[in-house]
């Protein structure tokens, strides 16, 4: 079952605990900071109204304060933010 | 404070960089190929309303991907420096078959995918919307063989003997990578591939659920239009892909017996009974929740996007924590878990 005989531990090449503690927190954090804020980012975009309306004349859709085009986006007068 | 050895710490290290980096390449994986269907149908529609609401349900969806898409580089990045830094004993031993599929998989992933996004993103307007869908289906199909060569580089190193025996039944002395076919017909590599396009689908069906009820709030038709759509959609993958991902994940079962030689430690089991615990609520919640979302009308609702966004998050448990558990276990690369 072993692979040109080499174990799992024989396999590691690093055996310094200190550093492999050091690199598990820097590796460990620098993903958490990708993961977490690309989520923030999701579930801010998510969590929001989808349109912010804006004081404008009324819209394609005949809602007054802010105008949204055929293809869903806000036309001039209001502002889509999600996506 | 425990007493951690070296291998203990490079286990966990290597867990818990795989179990971050795969929740974010389970989201792209799912949303690629769902953008691609409502880009598809965005461009065969000739009626103008089918057509927004389609636009506005890939376009509330696309943000969603591209961030998970750029998260997924810096894990995936870091996740290659450990390989790299920590593991290379096992490269220098079992170089060829490994070199071979991440060099490929790098080329795939950030050459050819890469690629055709940004021609996707650069396009609105300038390419016809079937270009453009064809574009997208590129995107999902380099994302599918770039995760199938990581995978297959992984069923590798768990169960070598089908791409060291080669197909005529020869043994290769040493490793010298000859045969591709062995390597990427792997059967445990197979096995993990359905695993994760059913988990995959689970995840995009709850990614499309949440965005829907986001879309909902802009309170007009195109936006009711595109939140039933993702709604619909999602609730269909959701109610498909967690039942699959139990199935698939029991079929491979039987395989991780064979590649551990001695018995895994007590905490390994406890961590995938409550992996299949969750996986079996999750069926049930999404088999619950899917006749509500095929009948729901795209109406605006205060309560049903901040549901439907912590709903979102449901997959990533079992995802995370199967994926941490087990890795932690074997700390791939793993050839034994003792």
């Amino acid at each position: 079952m072993i692979v040109g005989e080499v174990t799992t531990a024989e396999a590691l090449s690093v055996h310094s605990v200190p550093l492999l503690a050091t690199t598990t927190i820097v590796f460990v954090g620098l993903d958490l900071v990708a993961v977490l804020g690309a989520w923030a980012l999701i579930l801010r975009g998510l969590g929001r109204a989808a349109v912010v309306p804006l004081p404008g004349p009324p819209g394609a859709d005949g809602r007054s304060g802010h105008a949204v085009a055929d293809d869903g986006r806000a036309s001039s007068a209001g502002a889509v933010v999600f996506p | 404070m425990p007493d951690l050895s070296a291998l203990d710490l490079a286990r966990a290290q290597f867990a818990l960089t795989a179990g971050l980096h795969f929740l974010l390449v389970a989201t792209t994986l799912g949303v690629a190929p769902l953008l691609a269907v409502l880009q598809t149908g965005a461009a065969l529609r000739r009626e103008q309303h089918r057509r927004a609401g389609l636009a506005r349900a890939r376009d509330a969806l696309l943000r969603l991907y591209l961030t998970n898409y750029g998260a997924g580089i810096v894990t995936g990045l870091i996740l290659e420096l450990q390989m790299g830094l920590k593991w290379s004993h096992v490269l220098a031993e079992l170089y060829d078959p490994i070199a071979t599929t991440l060099a490929s998989e790098t080329l795939l992933a950030f050459l050819l995918e890469s690629t055709l996004l940004g021609l996707f993103l650069a396009s609105e307007g300038r390419f016809p919307a079937g270009v453009r869908a064809a574009l997208l289906w590129g995107v999902a199909a380099t994302a599918w063989v770039s995760a199938s060569l990581i995978v297959s580089a992984n069923a590798y190193l768990h169960r070598p003997g089908a791409v060291l025996h080669g197909r005529d039944g020869s043994v290769h002395d040493g490793v010298m990578f000859v045969d591709p076919v062995p390597l990427l017909a792997n059967p445990s590599a197979i096995a993990a591939v359905l695993h994760i396009a059913a988990a995959a689908a689970a995840v995009a069906g709850a990614w499309a659920v949440a965005a829907g009820t986001a879309v909902a709030r802009d309170g007009t038709a195109v936006s009711a239009a595109a939140a039933r759509t993702l709604a619909r959609s999602g609730a269909v993958l959701l109610a498909l892909g967690a039942p699959s991902t139990v199935v698939t994940g029991l079929a491979q079962f039987s395989m991780a017996r064979e590649q551990v030689e001695s018995s895994p430690p007590a905490y390994a089991g406890l961590a995938l009974a409550l992996m299949m615990l969750m996986g079996l609520l999750l069926t049930g919640l999404s088999w619950m929740l899917g006749i509500p979302l095929l009948l729901w009308r795209g109406a605006r609702s205060t309560w049903l996007p901040m549901a439907a966004v912590a709903a979102a998050a449901l997959p990533f448990v079992p995802l995370g924590w199967g994926r941490r558990s087990w890795d932690g276990c074997t700390g791939r690369p793993p050839v034994s878990c003792g």
